[in-house]
């Protein structure tokens, strides 16, 4: 071969990491179909129609924002996609399709609005279920409609347990999850529970379902390890105390947004040493 | 704990023999000269180990023909790091003479004091072999108490110095005792990484026959980027240290006791495009296109020719330059190693923020230079940055992060172009 050519010359580093953007939103929405197969399993249509539905909306909704902020849409790296299987799962199955539409409709409007993917600090799927459980609380009430509101103790509801530990050990191996952060979440939460308990108890679906995909989603965390321990155990202190003195129908995903909320202010605490150091000898 | 990545090594291609191959001198070299001012004028005839520049001061070494043959110009060439530089070129005789007393030990080269040593580390043309090219007689002349021997190579690809410490052990060994004797050091320290513990073993043993009980090695996790001069530096606080590089001592070595200058370095010609990748002897200012040809050309179409290691080391726009002191390898790597990826904007995982090793926070600095904050980006620690590129690898939205990091080390009179359009947005947590 001539070697009297042309390269490539672009700054170091010259390797990159295998791991990609739509690596992470693809994969952690592939850790999701167990639980979606269960979906569809146990209620038909009705789950397929939530599921649709809310994908038919996000993808709107993105497209929608990518025309009025003048960008190109990107619906293909997969976020606004994950966010609506997200959602759909927390969605009752009996819910009127429109509602299910609107949720998310709204909530990815509002994640634009907040600065887009990964600026927007608060988990999208969760702006649009706080949305409808604060709209249309009814529907939540209504038992047996959806995986995450079947009563404990059968087999679907077993069958979902299973699923879930399934979907989080897919994201747990590709450092999506760290252990950590179920970990700092569930303890608090049953144990608080164990001692001052409250008349409604928490789903523990719902426990690990916000804990395995609810908190480490991309943007929604702190940035250092010990500022997304704060914010696990802090979402898990707010979900035993919104289930003991709200009414709110699912107080676990409540609790996941309101520690969504103090991300930024962990993030001004809970500084990297080095940064830290810096910052404390510019002070004196 | 070492906060880093542990990188795909890559070593094993060019590990396959332990030596270093030497090749015929080539037939032209290009010495980058420096600052310094030739005292060679084309139509000279020179040996290799020839004087052909002076030192211009106290802070830079003298320069040394590589090969022997006729000098035909001095001219700015391609330099492998800087754009251009100043170079004697030199079209070899094929006869390969040597300068007087080259190779043959001196007499009395144990008995050398501090200042004549360093002298003559000066007179010898000896840098470390290294990136920044540290004149030796300049680190020298720092008092401390602890020598460092850095054969640490925590770069993948790269195995030059690997190879060194398996072929030359002793030598590498009696150059760090010539060091710390002109230094006036009491203890050495060889710091490698656990992917050469049979060179770590090895040195080990020749210590143990030299009977010098004031040196010590060290194995450190091969974790990228401990084992580079800061990481060291950082790992040793606030204790007085100097640290060289394992090639250096062993040509700190070949200069005190057999009077050869500097004329030559190990170069590891690696990365998976070479027909045959390999550790050669390479004379400094070879045509990297020379070099090429050592490992027998290219098997496939290169992606990217890398001078140095693919973490650190300049891409290259054509094989014109030629090899300088402080370039451990030349890399051919292929398109599917260092394809760039679409970037995409900031998705806040934190990776960057958890390998970083000087513990600063990249991310926010990046985001924080983006929009020409760049009070804010120093706030978060950017001088701090070394530029290992460890944030940069691990980044999954593929966002150029070294270079924000640059340049919020270096901000430029004018914000960027971003910059100013977005700066009258709010940033959160500004």
């Amino acid at each position: 071969m001539k070697t009297s050519q042309t390269f490539r010359a672009t700054p170091p580093p010259h390797l990159r990491d295998g791991d990609n953007l739509l690596k992470i939103y693809w994969g952690n929405t592939a850790a999701l179909l167990p639980l979606w197969v269960l979906s569809v399993v146990f209620f038909h249509f009705q789950a397929l129609q939530v599921l649709f539905v809310s994908l038919a909306a996000a993808a709107g909704a993105d497209y929608l924002a990518a025309k009025s902020f003048k960008r190109k849409a990107r619906l293909s790296d997969g976020a606004a996609l994950w966010s609506a299987a997200v959602y759909a799962l927390l969605v009752p199955c009996n819910f009127p399709p429109f509602y299910a539409a609107l949720g998310i409709f709204i909530a990815i409007l509002i994640r634009e609005l907040l600065g887009g993917r990964g600026i927007s600090f608060v988990n999208t799927a969760l702006i649009g279920n706080a949305f409808l459980q604060m709209t249309v609380p009814s529907f939540y009430r209504t038992a047996g409609s959806g995986l995450f509101f079947l009563d404990s103790g059968g087999l679907p509801s077993w069958l979902t347990l299973l699923a879930l530990f399934f979907g989080a050990a897919l994201i747990l191996g590709r450092k999506i999850l760290e252990w950590e952060i179920p970990l700092f979440y569930i303890v608090p939460v049953i144990l608080l529970e164990k001692i001052f308990p409250s008349a409604l108890h928490l789903s523990i679906r719902h426990v690990l379902f916000a804990a395995f995909f609810l908190l480490p989603e991309p943007g929604t965390q702190p940035l250092t390890r010990a500022g997304r321990k704060i914010a696990a155990l802090l979402a898990g202190i707010f979900a035993w105390n919104l289930d003991v003195v709200s009414t709110v129908p699912v107080p676990e995903t409540f609790a996941v947004l309101c520690a969504n909320i103090l991300t930024p202010w962990i993030d001004q605490w809970v500084l990297p040493a080095g940064a830290a150091k810096t910052q404390e000898s510019a002070k004196a | 704990v070492i906060r880093g990545i542990r990188l795909e090594g890559k070593k094993d291609a060019t590990l396959l023999v332990w030596t270093l191959k030497r090749f015929d001198p080539p037939a032209q070299v290009r010495i980058p000269i420096g600052n310094n001012l030739t005292s060679v004028n084309p139509g000279d005839k020179v040996k290799a180990g020839d004087l052909i520049a002076e030192p211009a001061n106290a802070q830079s070494v003298a320069v040394h023909a590589s090969i022997s043959g006729t000098v035909t110009a001095v001219r700015s060439s391609s330099h492998p790091f800087f754009d251009s530089a100043e170079a004697v070129e030199i079209e070899s005789d094929k006869q390969d003479l040597k300068c007087d007393g080259f190779g043959t030990e001196r007499a009395g080269w144990d008995k050398l004091s501090s200042e004549e040593l360093l002298s003559l580390f000066q007179s010898h043309g000896l840098v470390n072999l290294g990136a920044e090219m540290v004149p030796v007689h300049v680190k020298a002349a720092a008092q401390v108490s602890k020598l460092i021997i850095n054969a640490c190579e925590p770069e993948p690809y790269l195995t030059c110095e690997h190879a060194l410490m398996m072929s030359h052990p002793v030598e590498i060994l009696k150059g760090a005792e010539i060091l710390r004797k002109a230094m006036g050091a009491e203890q050495v320290l060889i710091v490698t990484q656990d992917n050469k513990t049979e060179a770590a073993e090895l040195l080990k043993s020749k210590i143990y026959f030299q009977k010098w009980k004031h040196f010590e090695v060290q194995i450190i996790p091969s974790v990228y980027p401990a084992g580079t001069d800061p990481m060291l530096r950082r790992q040793f606080g606030h204790e007085p240290i100097e640290i060289f590089n394992a090639a250096t001592a062993y040509a700190v070595h070949e200069a005190v006791v057999f009077q050869k200058p500097l004329i030559e370095r190990p170069v590891t010609v690696g990365g998976e495009c070479f027909i045959e990748p390999k550790n050669v002897w390479a004379r400094l200012g070879t045509e990297f296109e020379t070099l090429v040809k050592y490992a027998r050309g290219f098997l496939r179409q290169p992606g990217k020719v890398v001078a140095g290691g693919p973490m650190t080391g300049k891409a290259q726009g054509n094989l014109k330059a030629s090899l300088v002191p402080g370039l451990p390898g030349l890399l051919a790597l292929p398109e599917e190693t260092v394809k760039e990826e679409e970037t995409h904007s900031c998705i806040r995982s934190g990776r960057c923020v958890e390998v970083c090793p000087v513990e600063i926070s990249p991310v926010m600095i990046t985001l924080a230079a983006e929009r020409g904050l760049f009070q804010m980006a120093a706030e978060y620690g950017a001088d701090a940055c070394i530029q290992c590129g460890n944030c940069t690898y691990i980044c999954p939205t593929k966002r150029p992060m070294a270079e924000w990091l640059r340049m919020a080390q270096r901000p430029p009179a004018k914000a960027p172009r971003l910059a100013r359009r977005v700066k009258k947005k709010i940033l959160i947590g500004a």
